[in-house]
């Protein structure tokens, strides 16, 4: 056996130890200074945007079912336009949403009418389901209306066929010259809107700028006019229908054509679309906009 | 048997202290080197592939708050809207980068040092219109007349 008396080459191993052991210690130094997580914190500001994508949808939601809520006839039938309080309620509404959305985070949204941008015209309407659906037969419903923002027809009886044209000139030009869909029992709506099965009442069209859709009894369609027809220099619209015919109807057409509006009785005058200044900001969005409640679409 | 202990003890034949010290100096010196190159390989390796995955999370995050500006942009008229995100500075602790948005629809973060890009291509409704930004001042614009998309302010 090797003797161990006198050695003393133990103290160079355990130097040797100490330079590997401080290696080691350097190199996990080292690597945990030079490590870097890729995970970024990026979650937080999507958050904000999403946020922010959220809120001007809640409030243009909200914007549409103030609108209608506002100006109601007397049996109670919502109708497309505004009326004097319009701009209080829209006060109203901007003071309590302010308060709801800033409880929960750190943020502020403001809604204002914009009046001047905003654009006056007249609904014409029908409010009888029971009763004939215009009085004085066949006739023009609105005449003269620069835009039609909304059109909103329900038939309770499709017994007989209506025909709904829309022109430019008034009387009425060729038919080929018209925005034109029918209204049967037998086919459903065809024309420059189609829905095969909204054969059977009550059926509900609603289009805004032409642009909308269609329910009847089990019946379901998404409808649009093409775009390039949808073009008018004026809009007319006429009702052709048969003594049979019942329903409510309520077309808004904004002012500013060539002639002033004019709408078959009863009729109101006001605010049919209005504009609105959104802005909303938090910490990390800064978002404003012109919101048009009945905009054309870019279809 | 005790005798040939003390014969053990007397011999010193093939027992060298410089040769041990050599050895011992030469095999630490080996394990140590080996230790340091192998952890800058590593280090390097890993600062890449971090590097690549941070430029890679800061264009994709870049990318969506294009896309939520772009839909934001169907909401109504004239629709502003300014997004500051919180990225660092410089990219795996040390490397500046900088982020390009090109007219016709590409986004590049880039770090010339680390000599690394991540490139995403968009599809928008809304018009982009080129502009770059440096990491850590990072400003993403919805802007109007005419409305379009773009990095680092309106102007």
């Amino acid at each position: 056996m090797v003797s161990t008396r006198d050695d003393d080459r133990g103290q160079l191993l355990l130097v040797a130890a100490i330079v590997v052991a401080a290696a080691v210690l350097g190199g996990v130094v080292l690597l945990n200074t030079v490590h870097s997580s890729p995970d970024l914190s990026s979650q937080t500001d999507a958050q904000s945007v999403i946020n922010t994508d959220r809120t001007v949808d809640q409030i243009e939601n909200d914007l549409r079912g103030l609108f209608m809520a506002n100006a109601v006839d007397e049996n109670g039938i919502r109708l497309p336009y505004a009326n004097s309080r319009f701009e209080a309620a829209v006060d109203a509404y901007n003071n309590e949403y302010t308060r709801l959305i800033s409880t929960n985070q750190s943020a502020v949204a403001t809604v204002e009418l914009n009046a001047s941008e905003s654009i006056d015209g007249a609904v014409a309407y029908a409010n009888q389901s029971s009763a004939e659906f215009v009085d004085d037969g066949n006739e023009f419903v609105v005449t003269d209306a620069d835009e039609l923002p909304r059109l909103r027809i329900r038939l309770d009886d499709v017994s007989d066929d209506l025909r709904v044209r829309i022109n430019d000139s008034d009387p009425l030009g060729t038919p080929a010259d018209d925005i034109e869909f029918e209204v049967s029992d037998s086919g459903g709506i065809t024309g420059d809107i189609q829905c095969s099965g909204a054969d059977d009442a009550p059926i509900e069209i609603d289009l805004v700028h032409g642009a909308g859709e269609v329910t009847g009894d089990g019946a379901y369609c998404t409808v649009a006019v093409e775009e390039s027809d949808w073009d008018l220099d004026e809009y007319n619209v006429k009702f052709e229908y048969g003594t049979a015919t019942n329903g409510t109807y309520a077309v808004s057409g904004e002012d500013g054509g060539p002639a002033l509006i004019d709408c078959a009785d009863p009729c109101e005058t006001g605010l049919v679309n209005p504009v609105f200044d959104l802005t909303y900001q938090n910490p990390n969005v800064v978002f404003s906009s012109t919101f048009t409640l009945y905009e054309r679409d870019d279809r | 048997m005790k005798r040939n202990s003390r014969i053990l003890d007397d011999d010193t034949r093939a027992v060298s202290i410089a040769i041990t010290h050599a050895l011992t100096v030469a095999i630490t010196t080996v394990l140590v080197s080996g230790l340091l190159i192998s952890s800058g390989t590593l280090l390097k390796s890993q600062e890449e592939r971090v590097g690549n995955q941070q430029l890679s999370e800061i264009g994709s995050d870049i990318v969506s708050y294009i896309h939520e500006f772009d839909r934001l942009n169907g909401t109504g008229t004239e629709v502003t809207a300014t997004v500051q995100p919180n990225y660092p500075d410089r990219i795996v602790g040390s490397y500046v980068y900088s982020i390009e948005l090109y007219d016709d629809g590409t986004v590049e973060v880039r770090s010339n040092r680390l000599g690394q890009s991540a490139d995403f291509e968009i599809d928008t409704e809304t018009d982009i219109q080129g502009g770059t930004v440096t990491g850590g001042n990072v400003e993403i614009n919805l802007c109007d007349s005419p409305q379009r998309i773009t990095l680092g302010g309106c102007d």
